[in-house]
């Protein structure tokens, strides 16, 4: 609880401390404070050296999200699932883009902020328990393809940047409950006031449900029940120097099933506690020049001890084993931004950062209990102008793990600009992924005493992971040809684009013999190696079409082909192949009918694919064998339709609204593992039905 | 000789006494001042605050004014109360603060009143003039024709304190075949859902000096929300584009600082007469924000274009 108590005295001596009294009397001549400064504007796709997607607060809001994966949907080559596994683990929701992925999602780097939120340990996000409450959100910018040398190690397949509301734009008060089927119940309070130079807004939010229902009808044992306090203060220190400081606090218990597939995890419940702080200074020197300084501490302490189920294996008699699986991993991150516009044709980027990661835990690193580890990162960019119609914007990132040789991240775009509507991009970047913890020092077993006939004790040891020296970073080469376009008098933009993206050296653990001699089980463990390479070719497509301004329409589509480079094509290789939909789509209506109703309709499709930890073994719903092609993709294709339905009130400053929320309109569907191997029912996606309301009163 | 001698004597004199009577000011008062001699002509500029508009515009005028001549002083006006009263001296005020103690302090004085349109009704005894630096309504509505002919409609909000303004878009609206959206802020509390009206259903927000709406204070909100709704914002000056407006048009304080100080030579060549009541800047200068722009996904002409399509416009509306 210390870290909690350091946040919150922390506000309040940031509130106390640096309160002023409002201005004097101003007039023209004042000088007005810089609010949107380099690190604060947006990068619109006609000037991205890569393709980026961005999902505003009306499209979250017209999706009825009520976690960011919901919204996530949107953006093309974004599948997300629920993935309530055979192994016993909490369940997760899982965003994933181009494949390549299991539960934990590691190929994606995810910042709030610019702070970076992925687990140091395992890798990938939790979204039950992302620290930030999704009304609090300006806009998501997700960047399709590597992009290191702008967002730091780690953005390598794709880059998911959440970008929170200042907090001068959440004044007053702002209540929202939604309340449906599956035990829904959430509900957010902010309030949001100011103090002269000093903004800030307070958050309370808490989300629950009861997860996912079994095929059967049954309700899996995976509910979800989360709590958050977070807290932005924005204060404007002069005209030219502004400081952010955010902080948070959560907490989650989420219900995990025992494992199916292997005998020791039972149902239990896992308690998450994270925290946050986050300090930000903005300093623009002048029209040229602006400075960006940052600090930034994560928190998360997992709590999952268990007794194991009891074990029967002859001649043991049965018993039992305690399992301390709890672990806490801590991120420091300290970052140094410098914004230089030496030419009103040339935008220079550079800075610096160091990060140190730590994890506690017995399980993991049951030798040593901990892992530190230091990263060091010096990086730049470059944008000319070379005149109105062509850009060169070239990147590069340069970054030192302990442990891992040190890598390059480069970055080359041309940009070609028709006119101000039609834009050709042709780019090539290149991006590693360093190994996460567990992938580089994870040395777990499971250790036991049992007996026989009750009185021989027998000393067991199940080795499970051994970690490898010189585990090296994951590559991957982007090419691409982008089009960026806005037609039909700028009313409907155009985001498309084809890429290849080559993947080497992907880390993955086949179980081999056990190398440390210990096991006495099965004389087997899993050890983390670069094994694998694949080559993604894809085409991708966005429409943003505003009809009018009470009508807009936005649908996007990826076509996708993953090739492995093993030329045999089997096991892992293969179940590489199968884990993106060759297609998938998304659409997304909204239709203002006059001040008080609104509505929109959003359909979503994806294709057979098959995440990589799902059953891959089974045989095809109607017989045959896998390899034939169809038991491998056991997410069969779904398609997904939402309605909302709004009534919007407003007595002056006081706004509200009460929506009707319906999912999953057109069929019950799988989009994690729809056959697991246990043949246990798979769970469902079902009909989702609640009412939103929303208040705001400045 | 015996008279130049007499003279210089009388300047050393005069110096001494200055000097002795400065710091016996400065040591009495707790604060150092520079000395004006009484029978020289004095001009002193009072700065409403430390912005950097006033401080460029005071020291333009400093730099211009014949030292020889005349002693030219800048002080804020926090300091009026305990700078001493002379004979043969013209105030010019910077900003409404100025104007306002400068009358408290001296209502019989001579001003020179450096200030934009919302000027406070402040009558002195004595001879005044205005200088206002803000720039033509007009002028405004040419700029955003002049970086997008295709913006069509504007969106302007407004209070009672810039009802002047309005009347002159509106009329000027007319004549460039502009939809001009007016939105009243009787209101602080208004401003936000009002803001959020105006930069939905239009295609620019035009931001007119108001400081019941424009001030360090809601300007984060309105630059934000405007972004956040993806419309440019026209501001009325060089700090307001830094802000993160994408331009505006507007006199530099170099060009008010000079306006300003042919005007004081103007007075004295004239006896002490100013020759007009009300002066407007003699030239204008374009700011863009090439950063917001580009990030609103903008292309805008270079300030030479823009400046010498305003000039058109001009001549030939």
């Amino acid at each position: 609880m210390v870290y909690h108590r350091f946040g919150i005295a922390s506000a309040f001596c940031f509130l106390l401390c640096w309160t002023t009294t409002t201005s004097a009397v101003e007039d023209a001549f004042s000088d007005m404070p810089v609010v949107l400064s380099d690190n604060q504007l947006g990068t619109t796709p006609s000037r991205s050296p890569v393709a980026i997607s961005s999902i505003d607060r009306d499209l979250i809001e017209a999706a009825g999200a009520r976690t960011i994966p919901d919204a996530l949907r949107l953006i093309p080559g974004i599948i997300v699932g629920h993935s309530v596994n055979d192994f016993g683990d909490k369940p997760l929701l899982v965003v994933a883009y181009h494949g390549h992925s299991d539960q934990f999602s590691r190929q994606m780097n995810v910042l709030i902020d610019g702070r970076s939120i992925y687990d140091p340990l395992l890798g990938g996000v939790n979204w039950y328990n992302i620290p930030i409450a999704i009304d609090d959100i300006e806009r998501i910018e997700v960047t399709r393809g590597p992009n290191a040398s702008t967002y730091g190690s780690n953005s390598f397949q794709a880059v998911i940047n959440i970008i929170t509301r200042h907090a001068s734009e959440d004044q007053g008060h702002f209540t929202k409950i939604n309340i449906g089927n599956h035990d829904i119940f959430d509900a957010t309070y902010r309030y949001g006031g100011n103090s002269g130079d000093l903004d800030y807004r307070l958050t309370l939010a808490t989300v629950n449900d009861d997860g996912q229902d079994r095929a059967g009808g049954n309700n899996a044992y995976d509910d979800v029940n989360s709590g958050l306090i977070d807290y932005r203060l924005d204060y404007q220190a002069n005209t030219r120097n502004q400081i952010t400081y955010q902080g948070s606090f959560g907490r989650t218990i989420q219900q995990a099933e025992a494992g199916k597939r292997e005998p020791v995890r039972p149902n239990r419940d896992i308690e998450d506690k994270n925290a946050h702080q986050y300090l930000r200074w903005n300093s623009t020197i002048s029209s040229k020049q602006s400075v960006v300084a940052k600090y930034f501490f994560n928190y998360l302490d997992e709590q999952d001890d268990f007794v194991s189920r009891t074990i029967n294996v002859f001649p043991l008699d049965p018993f039992t084993f305690p399992v301390k699986q709890s672990y806490i991993s801590q991120r420091h991150n300290l970052e140094l931004t410098h914004f230089i516009r030496p030419r009103d044709t040339i935008d220079l980027t550079w800075g610096f950062s160091a990060q140190h990661d730590r994890v506690n835990s017995d399980f993991y690193f049951r030798t040593s209990g901990k892992v530190k580890r230091n990263t060091y990162r010096l990086f730049g960019s470059a944008v000319t102008d070379i005149n109105a119609r062509n850009t060169i914007d070239v990147g590069l990132l340069v970054e030192k793990s302990d442990g891992v040789n040190a890598d390059l991240s480069p970055r080359i775009a041309y940009l070609h600009h028709f006119n101000d509507r039609h834009t050709v991009r042709v780019g090539a970047s290149r991006a590693v992924r360093t190994p996460f913890l567990f992938e580089q020092d994870a040395n777990v077993a499971y250790t036991a005493t049992a007996t026989i006939n009750e009185t021989e004790p027998v000393a067991l040891h199940d080795q499970l992971y051994v970690p490898l020296n010189n585990l090296e970073t994951e590559k991957i080469t982007n090419i691409e040809i982008g089009y960026y376009g806005k037609l039909l008098n700028k009313k409907l933009l155009l985001n498309t684009r084809i890429f290849q993206d080559k993947l080497e050296d992907l880390i993955d653990g086949p179980e081999v013999p056990d190398p440390t001699g210990l096991d006495n089980v099965n004389n087997a463990a899993f050890v983390f190696d670069n094994l694998y390479a694949t080559t993604v070719r894809g085409f991708d497509i966005e429409v943003d079409y505003r009809i009018d301004r009470t009508f807009r329409v936005v649908a996007s589509g990826a076509l996708l082909d993953i090739k492995s480079d093993d030329p045999v094509r089997v096991g892992k290789s293969r179940e590489y192949e199968e884990s993106a939909p060759d297609h998938a789509l998304s659409l997304l209506t909204m239709k203002d009918f006059n001040e008080k109703y609104s509505a929109s309709l959003g359909f979503y499709y994806v294709g057979d694919m098959a995440w990589m930890d799902a059953n891959h073994n089974n045989t095809c719903e109607g017989g045959g064998q896998p390899n034939g092609g169809c038991g491998f993709r056991n997410t069969q294709g779904y398609k997904k339709l939402d309605l909302r339905l709004v009534r919007n009130f407003r007595l002056g400053n006081e706004s509200a609204s009460l929506a009707i929320n319906m999912q999953n309109l057109l069929e019950n569907y799988s989009d994690y593992d729809k056959f697991p191997s246990s043949q246990a029912p798979a769970v469902e996606q079902n009909l989702i039905a609640f009412l939103q309301f929303m208040l705001h009163i400045r | 000789m015996d008279r130049k001698r007499q003279k210089n004597s009388s300047n050393i004199a005069t110096g001494l006494v200055v000097l002795v009577l400065s710091l016996l000011n400065g040591i009495l008062l707790g604060v150092a001042k520079p000395a004006l001699a009484d029978s020289s002509r004095h001009v002193v500029i009072v700065t409403s605050s430390d912005s950097s508009y006033q401080q460029r515009t005071a020291s333009r005028i400093q730099q211009n004014i014949d030292s020889t001549e005349t002693q030219a002083l800048i002080i804020s006006s926090d300091e009026l109360t305990t700078s001493p009263k002379h004979s043969n001296t013209v105030y010019v005020t910077i900003g409404e603060r100025a104007i306002t103690k400068l009358h408290d302090y001296a209502s019989e004085a001579i001003v020179l009143r450096i200030n934009n349109r919302n000027i406070q009704r402040t009558n002195y005894t004595s001879a005044q003039s205005d200088l206002i630096t803000e720039q033509p309504a007009c002028k405004h509505l040419q700029l955003i024709r002049a970086l997008n002919p295709r913006w069509t409609t504007i969106g302007v909000l407004s209070s009672i304190n810039s009802a002047e303004a309005t009347a002159e878009l509106t009329i000027c609206a007319i004549k460039y075949n502009l939809n001009l959206q007016l939105y009243a802020i009787t209101d602080e509390s208004d401003l936000l859902t009002t803001l959020e009206t105006a930069v939905e259903n239009n295609q620019v927000l035009l931001a007119i000096v108001d400081p019941l709406i424009y001030n360090s204070r809601t300007v984060k909100n309105i630059l934000l929300t405007s972004y956040r709704h993806r419309k440019p914002v026209i501001g009325y000056s060089d700090s307001f584009v830094q802000a993160g407006a994408i331009a505006a048009v507007y006199t530099s304080p170099e060009t008010a600082g000079d306006d300003a100080a042919n005007i004081l030579s103007d007075f004295f060549a004239n006896n002490w007469q100013f020759n007009h009541t009300v002066h407007t800047p003699s030239g204008f200068e374009v700011s863009t924000n090439a950063r917001v722009a580009a990030s609103l996904d903008l292309a805008l002409p270079d300030q030479r274009t823009i400046i010498r399509r305003i000039q058109n416009m001009e001549i030939k509306p």
